[in-house]
């Protein structure tokens, strides 16, 4: 990599982007940013949710107009392209959910915006596509038939895809905007080996990542945002982790939650041979009072079905959850009646109200605080709203902004918070940290801490194999929806944790 | 392993087109037994008559319900499309015939425009849009035809002919709906163009972030379905030889929507096959046909028809649901396996 460095001293720029702007409604997401990217250069942009890096890659990938300021593309003004020119162009950009459509094929996902036909045959050329595709997909290590449906593919498999379709066309920008958020590591290394691969044939790209680690092994240079503006561009080898906290963050926190590990020996919640057909079976555990249950494994392990089904939301074929306090929990109404709450992974789907506003959504679980006979009271949710958001430090211009103009942070602290205003004995997680910047992340880890701390249980399920690590008291590691193993103390470790989730010594799956 | 998945997914589309097959079968055997008449060879023609309209318009909403839209507006734009090509015949008794098809053709095409630019470019939503546009074209329908109907003696012999005869011996009219089923069945299936269409209806988003031109292809399948329709004009003129602008078309929407949605169009977008929609429409059909066929009252005729509308879509949905559980786990176990 250190040779990579010393090339692009001369090298020219692929990117310009000078003194770039962008306003949503009156707030400024973008101010006078200048970015650059030299040919062949994997270059990072870091920065809390919010500090406009998505907005910034949008904008260079032709998704959202810029409202002041020039980008040129290899040496061409690009400023107002429309986005089929500058794909043509060979720029692609991959979001952390693929851009897909669930219905169609593999194939058919990655040939839809094919422009060009293939000889002159006015019919599409079906067969070469699919050679293409086929090879193309095995080049980077993907063994699923081109013919299945996307919506049958992990997450993981469907990035291929995405990545696949990118590569149909001549490529020389790519952008991946926070690609490895619900990646297990092996999958996470197989991207990574792809975005090398490109590299060397000479693509070069803009690489947006929430996990630091991630970023500075993978990264040539690092832009780091801050509220829409450049603070700093560093070249990785003369930088580390705790100066790009500082510099995102602009004050130092502690990364590493403190960890207590200590609980009672009250038990909150007991859960005992619950099957969910084709996603939890045969689960039991306890969590006591005051103690984070970690739940981890790969994805599609069964992690989030088991939540959902504790909670009630899936169905149950056999199987009992009990909280000593409460008696069974069977539905969701009696979960919460229970004091149990779940704060689901898709937040923009299962966890929020997306057009109402963020007081809306904290009260939506406390209406009985709030209303009377039926009737809102508007001046009390008021109230209870704003000290939901002043506990959570919820960033916000309004309490009437609509939750879906929040940044990914800060519609999980609403997401959260509004379980919190009344008491809650057990907490049901999944993924706390997914999609959310480090300082977001941290607030939300010193939560569960503290909460912990004054008796709560929490149960979280966590990809993020460091934040499992560091927060849970006991880990229980599923895999193929059954629990096949149990942690706690001096066995944790990531090693233990991924060879309980694999079910192998080996954790490689791309190999 | 994969090649295992795949003949699974195609297993589960044909297993979706059986059912429907079956239904069909049991309604046959059910009114054939109750009333013997029902096969009668003018009865069955009838039926045929009435399910090659329904399917030439309905080959073109089930594009446009792929695309997570609908158009109500179909029974009026088929009326007005008859009402002009019927007015130009009166006055012109000479006109060829195929140049009243295309002028049918082309106002169908012309309201599928308007329907089009209202739903792309003006942002309405296209139930509302096309409610908005069933009202509006019916009023046409009045206001060009001064509401005076065109009677069987003013339509020309050639119109009426394509019901009843052609050079293979099928009516035209069936011929018609086989090739709207067979070009949407080629459109939908073999071409770039046809997948951008169900792409667009199976993540918008998406497709814009792939610069797939949505109001582009928005405003095609309106206007395809809207020059269907007006065919489906010409198809409905030459079977019931007269135009009163109250009754032409009235009503079409609900029968070649519910052929659609029984078909497996799915109504919020993304899937949906010719094969599916011509199975549905047969089953419209027959079971309106059928209804009256047997005796059953007018009035309890429509209950009888939405309850079975009802009870075919929920049965098939139960057994869809269990059937693409059953096929995830399969899925899930292979991913293990691997």
């Amino acid at each position: 990599m250190a040779s990579e460095c010393e090339k692009r001293g001369n090298a020219i720029n692929v990117l310009e982007c000078k003194s770039v702007s962008k306003w949503y409604g009156e707030a400024a997401v973008l101010k006078n940013v200048n970015f650059d990217l030299a040919e062949n250069e994997i270059h990072a942009i870091v920065g809390e949710n919010g500090a406009g890096k998505s907005t910034l890659v949008k904008i260079i990938s032709g998704l959202v107009p810029v409202d002041v300021g020039t980008i040129k593309f290899e040496g061409s003004d690009r400023t107002f392209a429309h986005i089929r020119e500058i794909q043509n162009s060979g720029v692609a950009l991959i979001h952390q959910e693929p851009r897909l459509f669930p219905d169609l094929s593999v194939l058919e996902n990655v040939c839809v915006d094919y422009q060009i036909r293939d000889g002159k045959s006015k019919r599409f050329n079906w067969k070469k596509a699919e050679e293409e595709t086929k090879e193309l997909l095995a080049q980077l290590g993907c063994s699923f038939s081109v013919h299945s449906p996307v919506k049958a593919l992990s997450v993981a498999d469907q990035q291929m895809v995405d990545m696949v379709s990118a590569l149909r066309k001549k490529l020389k920008l790519l952008i991946v905007d926070e690609p490895t958020a619900s990646l297990t590591p092996s999958e996470v290394e197989r991207l990574f080996a792809t975005i090398h691969k490109l590299n060397a044939s000479g693509v070069s790209i803009i690489f947006i990542g929430h996990r630091l680690e991630e970023v500075l092994a993978i990264s040539n240079r690092i832009t780091v945002l801050k509220d829409g503006e450049v603070v700093a561009v560093k070249k990785t080898s003369e930088t580390n982790e705790d100066e790009l906290i500082r510099l995102m963050v602009g004050r130092n926190i502690d990364t590493s939650a403190n960890n207590l590990k200590s609980s009672s020996n009250q038990v909150s919640l007991k859960v005992s041979n619950l099957v969910s057909p084709g996603f939890v079976a045969d689960v039991s555990f306890e969590v006591k009072k005051g103690e984070i249950l970690g739940i981890g494994g790969l994805v599609g392990a069964g992690r989030s079905e088991l939540l959902e089904t504790i909670f009630g939301l899936r169905k149950r074929t056999s199987g009992e959850v009990v909280s000593p306090s409460h008696g069974s929990l069977k539905t969701v109404k009696q979960a919460i009646a229970s004091r149990v709450a779940l704060v689901p992974e898709d937040r923009a789907h299962n966890g929020l109200f997306l057009n109402r506003s963020i007081t809306e959504n904290l009260v939506i679980t406390n209406l009985n605080l709030t209303s009377k006979g039926g009737k809102r009271n508007f001046a009390r949710e008021k109230v209870i709203g704003q000290e939901l958001i002043e506990k959570f430090r919820v960033k916000l211009s309004s309490a009437s902004q609509l939750v879906r103009e929040l940044s990914g942070g800060n519609q999980q602290k609403v997401s959260l918070a509004k379980w919190l205003k009344q008491e809650v004995e057990i907490l049901l997680i999944d993924e706390p940290s997914r999609g959310v910047d480090v300082g977001s992340k941290a607030e939300i880890h010193q939560f569960l801490n503290a909460s912990a701390k004054d008796g709560m249980a929490v149960v979280m399920v966590s990809s993020d194999m460091r934040e499992l690590i560091e927060l849970s008291h006991r880990i229980i590691v599923m895999r193929n929806g059954r629990i096949a193993g149990e942690l706690s103390g001096s066995e944790i470790s990531e090693e233990a944790v991924l060879r309980l989730a694999s079910g192998l010594l080996s954790t490689g799956r791309g190999n | 392993m994969a090649v295992n998945v795949n003949s699974k997914v195609s297993y589960i589309f044909k297993k979706r087109e059986f059912g429907i097959f079956l239904f069909i079968l049991i309604l046959l055997a059910v009114f054939g037994a109750i009333e013997p008449r029902f096969f009668r060879s003018d009865n069955l023609s009838a039926i045929l008559s009435s399910v090659g309209i329904l399917m030439v318009v309905g080959a073109g909403q089930t594009l446009v319900i792929v695309t997570r839209n609908i158009d109500l507006s179909v029974g009026s734009t088929l009326g007005l499309a008859a009402m002009v090509m019927g007015m130009v015949a009166r006055s012109k008794p000479d006109f060829p015939i195929i140049g009243l098809i295309i002028i049918a053709m082309v106002v169908g095409g012309i309201c599928g425009v308007l329907n089009g630019l209202l739903v792309s470019y003006g942002k309405i939503p296209s139930i509302i849009a096309t409610l908005g546009t069933l009202a509006i074209i019916r009023g046409a329908v009045f206001v060009v035809s001064n509401n005076v109907q065109i009677d069987p003696n003013d339509v020309p012999k050639g119109i009426i002919a394509l019901s009843t005869t052609s050079p293979i011996g099928i009516p035209w009219l069936l011929i018609f709906a086989f090739l709207a089923i067979v070009l949407v069945w080629y459109v939908s299936s073999q071409t770039l163009l046809g997948k951008r269409v169900y792409a667009v209806g199976s993540n918008p988003e998406a497709a814009v972030s792939r610069g797939l031109s949505f109001n582009k292809i928005t405003i095609m399948v309106f206007i395809f379905v809207g020059v269907l329709a007006g065919l489906g004009g010409v198809l409905y003129t030459a079977r019931y030889a007269t135009i009163n602008p109250a009754d032409v078309g009235r009503g079409l929407e609900f029968d070649v929507i519910s052929a659609v949605v029984i078909g497996g169009t799915n109504i919020f977008g993304g899937s949906g096959t010719a094969l599916g929609t011509a199975l549905g429409c047969i089953l419209i059909g027959i079971l309106s046909n059928g209804l009256t066929v047997v005796g059953v009252s007018p009035f309890w005729k429509a209950c009888a028809t939405g309850f079975l509308i009802l009870a075919a879509v929920a049965i098939d949905n139960l057994v869809r649901k269990k059937q693409e559980e059953n096929f995830l786990l399969a899925i899930r176990n292979q991913r293990v396996v691997k």
